[in-house]
């Protein structure tokens, strides 16, 4: 052992792999907690994947128990395409080790956002449960109404979330998915506006 | 340029490796020119070095610690899942072969089958009450934050727990009508959990997520706020993933009494 010290490579040599080790530890750690638990990036993950589950919910609702056969492909759209988000939502928090689930909703965007739904518990935009129960003793013409309606109601919710991400984040995941869903939220409202002036219109005839 | 090379490799680090090369083959140094003398222990690199090596080996446990903590279950909460830590583990020890399902002591974390697929009309049992797993009906229980305010079927419930949901459920005789607002206000609009009354629990308060239960009669109990963040949808512990929590059974046993 002694001898050992007589050779400060050795000592070199030793300490340099500790501090490479040492390099890829802090990393590891870095890689896995960032974005941490408490991050606007974790937070808004998760509760867009709430948000959207109602969304998908109300989607596919309407595809099996709506009238208007153009409007019920539009919820087919948005059941499959939200559902797979969710996944990738899902996805991110596993790969950043964070919890799938939080207590605090909406905390992530801030005090000023912290009471921006609707009713206790609820996200901008989500339909309340009492809502969700009425829409579902509807068909046809009525439950296109309704869809278009609550379905609206929620889209500009998202698009709100979306800008608050935008806002506070720079990650590049998360700013390109915020991106993507204020684009795509906002063309589909002006789209679902433009059915429900044609369903109402084609009832009066 | 040359000359400060020179000099440069006739200074300390580098004629320290020579000497010290030296100094192992004696006889060989012997033989040549003058006897080498010994030199002084470098004291200043070996602490500089050993200061680094010492933070070196602090941040490796560190981060070793943080990413152990963060997998770690809240204490007090009840596994079925005997020596192993989670379901994923469980299947991974089956699958391997390591061991059957004989070999687990309780052989219900490991079955998922719809009991009324052929038999409508069966009803599945279970060990414990509230149940935390096993076999279960082929329609979920919404569980997108739903507060019930009346018993569910516990195989529907079940169903929910594959998908990761939480499961809370109160002793209507031991909670009061405060009690259960503020336990509804821990499960309203949080998706993947749900809340029930339920019969002769005997304790206030249960949480019940696939494998794991734990319960208190405390309603503050932080422990529960912790169970549900920690449970709710935990990739090790989920039965089947990335199934919904929507489009379940929306309705409880007060719905479906007969009337009259």
């Amino acid at each position: 052992m002694s001898r050992l010290w007589r050779r400060p490579a050795v000592l070199i040599a030793v300490t340099a792999v500790l501090m490479l080790v040492a390099g890829f530890a802090v990393g590891w750690v870095a890689g896995t907690s960032a974005p941490g638990n408490d991050s606007v990036e974790a937070g808004f993950a998760r509760d867009m994947q709430t948000h959207h589950q109602q969304a998908v919910d109300m989607a596919m609702y309407e595809w099996q128990n709506g009238g208007d056969e153009t409007l019920k492909a539009v919820a087919y759209d948005i059941a499959t395409s939200q559902s797979s988000e969710i996944g990738m939502y899902r996805s991110w928090l596993r790969e950043w080790g964070v919890q799938l689930s939080s207590g605090e909703r909406m905390a992530w965007a801030g005090e000023e956002h912290a009471h921006d739904g609707d009713a206790p518990g609820l996200m901008p935009g989500m339909a309340t449960d009492e809502e969700m129960a009425e829409f579902k003793t509807l068909s046809g013409t009525e439950a296109d109404v309704m869809f278009v309606e609550l379905m609206i109601a929620h889209h500009i919710g998202g698009v709100d979330m979306a800008k608050i991400a935008l806002d506070l984040s720079d990650d590049d995941r998360v700013v390109d998915a915020a991106r993507r869903t204020i684009t795509v939220q906002q063309a589909e409202i002006e789209s679902l506006e433009l059915h429900l002036d044609r369903i109402l219109s084609s009832v009066e005839e | 340029m040359a000359s400060k090379k020179q000099t440069a490799s006739k200074t300390a680090p580098k004629g320290a490796v020579k000497s010290a090369g030296k100094a192992q083959n004696a006889s060989a140094a012997r033989k040549g020119r003058a006897v080498q003398v010994k030199q002084p222990k470098p004291w200043g690199l070996i602490l500089t070095f050993s200061a680094v090596g010492v933070v070196a080996l602090g941040l490796i446990g560190a981060a070793v610690f943080v990413v152990w903590d963060r997998s770690q279950p809240p204490e007090g909460v009840t596994d079925f899942y005997g020596e192993y830590a989670n379901y994923s583990e469980v299947r991974n020890a089956l699958t391997d072969g390591e061991i059957t399902e004989d070999d687990l002591e309780h052989p219900w974390v490991m079955q998922q089958t719809h009991v009324d697929n052929e038999d409508p009309s069966a009803v599945p049992e279970y060990e414990i009450s509230p149940p935390a797993g096993g076999n279960h009906l082929g329609a979920w229980q919404t569980c997108t934050g739903s507060v019930y305010d009346a018993p569910i079927v516990d195989g529907n419930a079940v169903h929910s727990l594959e998908h990761g949901a939480v499961w809370l459920t109160y002793d209507p005789a031991l909670v009061d009508g405060n009690g259960i607002e503020q336990l509804s206000e821990k499960i309203q609009g949080r998706d993947y959990t749900l809340m029930s009354p339920y019969q002769d629990q005997g304790v206030a308060v249960s949480v019940q997520a696939w494998g794991v239960q734990y319960q208190t009669d405390d309603i503050d109990d932080p422990l529960v706020d912790e169970f549900l963040s920690f449970y709710i949808l935990n990739g090790n512990n989920t039965a089947e993933s990335n199934a919904t929590c929507s489009g379940g059974v929306a309705t409880t046993i007060a719905d479906a009494a007969p009337t009259g």
